[in-house]
């Protein structure tokens, strides 16, 4: 069963920064409430991008190129169980760059 | 004020540009030890916006009394990058190393580079900050930080000088056509 984040709704329509002190629309708020749940539980969901004001890019690197680098599912995981709802003018930019943001995340050794 | 809100609420890119302007403030205009010009008013960031009815243009304007961009760049993981397009601009002598110190040049190759890279992580900031102009036609960015100004449109850097005095930390203003940027977003 495909899981409906619907980031405006449940999440924020401010989304912005990287960073649990960056302010409540962070990247990495929204990837470890909203984005790793469903890859731990090996669901799928559908992502609605509208109804947020607009998707800075740190904010979207850290949520899903974060997926990659920092927890470290492959690109072709987090791209198969993520698909975007983006029909608001201008949104589907925001998808492009989410699948770049993926695909360029480079995985980071964690420091034990 | 509704011309304003119609023009941020109908462009996506705008909110985009104008959050990674402050954030950039936030991450990288304070460097430990900074001395402030004015320091009772502390680590901020500013932002406004006006409505100019005969232009019919939204400008929005994000400053920070940082460092100003040129310094903060040597510790970019794209700093070589930039001093490589720097340095490849046919120059010879003294007017190489001359190149590396100006400051629009510096803000110049850093927009650039910052546009280009396909790498992921860090670095999209100023990406951002020019995306609106990219997308709508007739739209503009100025880049006043340290010592060095550029302008921004259609897609490249239109004009760029160096002034005598730092201008006590990052001011940008973007030119949005108000008409152009509802059409854009339309279409």
């Amino acid at each position: 069963m495909t899981d409906i984040i619907n980031i405006a709704i449940d999440f924020t329509k401010f989304p912005g920064g990287r960073y649990p002190q960056d302010g409540e629309g962070n990247g990495t708020s929204f990837r470890e409430k909203f984005l790793l749940p469903v890859l731990k539980a090996n669901k799928t969901a559908e992502v609605i991008l509208d109804g947020a004001l607009g998707y800075p890019s740190s904010f979207l690197e850290e949520a899903f190129g974060g997926l990659v680098r920092t927890d470290g599912y492959s690109p072709e995981k987090v791209l198969a169980t993520f698909t975007f709802i983006a029909k608001q003018p201008g949104f589907q930019r925001f998808v492009k760059l989410i699948e770049s943001y993926v695909r360029g995340a480079v995985v980071t050794p964690s420091v034990a | 004020m509704h011309k304003i809100a119609e023009v941020f609420s109908q462009d996506p890119s705008i909110y985009g540009a104008l959050t990674e302007a402050a954030y950039n403030s936030v991450l990288h205009a304070y460097p430990k030890g900074h001395k402030f010009e004015y320091p009772i008013a502390g680590k901020r960031w500013w932002a406004t916006c006006s409505y100019n009815p005969k232009d019919d243009a939204v400008k929005f304007l994000v400053y920070d009394q940082g460092v100003g961009i040129p310094e903060t760049l040597p510790r970019w993981k794209h700093w070589e990058k930039v001093r490589e397009k720097i340095q490849a601009v046919p120059l010879v002598g003294p007017a190489i190393s001359q190149a590396l110190n100006d400051h629009s040049r510096i803000i110049e190759a850093a927009i650039d580079v910052s546009r280009t890279s396909m790498s992921g992580g860090h670095g999209k900031g100023l990406k951002d900050v020019v995306t609106p102009v990219d997308l709508i036609t007739g739209a503009k960015v100025r880049l006043l930080s340290a010592n060095g100004s550029v302008l921004y449109s259609d897609g490249k850097c239109i004009e760029r000088r160096d002034e005598m005095l730092h201008i006590g930390g990052t001011l940008i203003e973007w030119t949005i056509p108000a008409g152009k940027a509802l059409e854009e977003v339309e279409s």
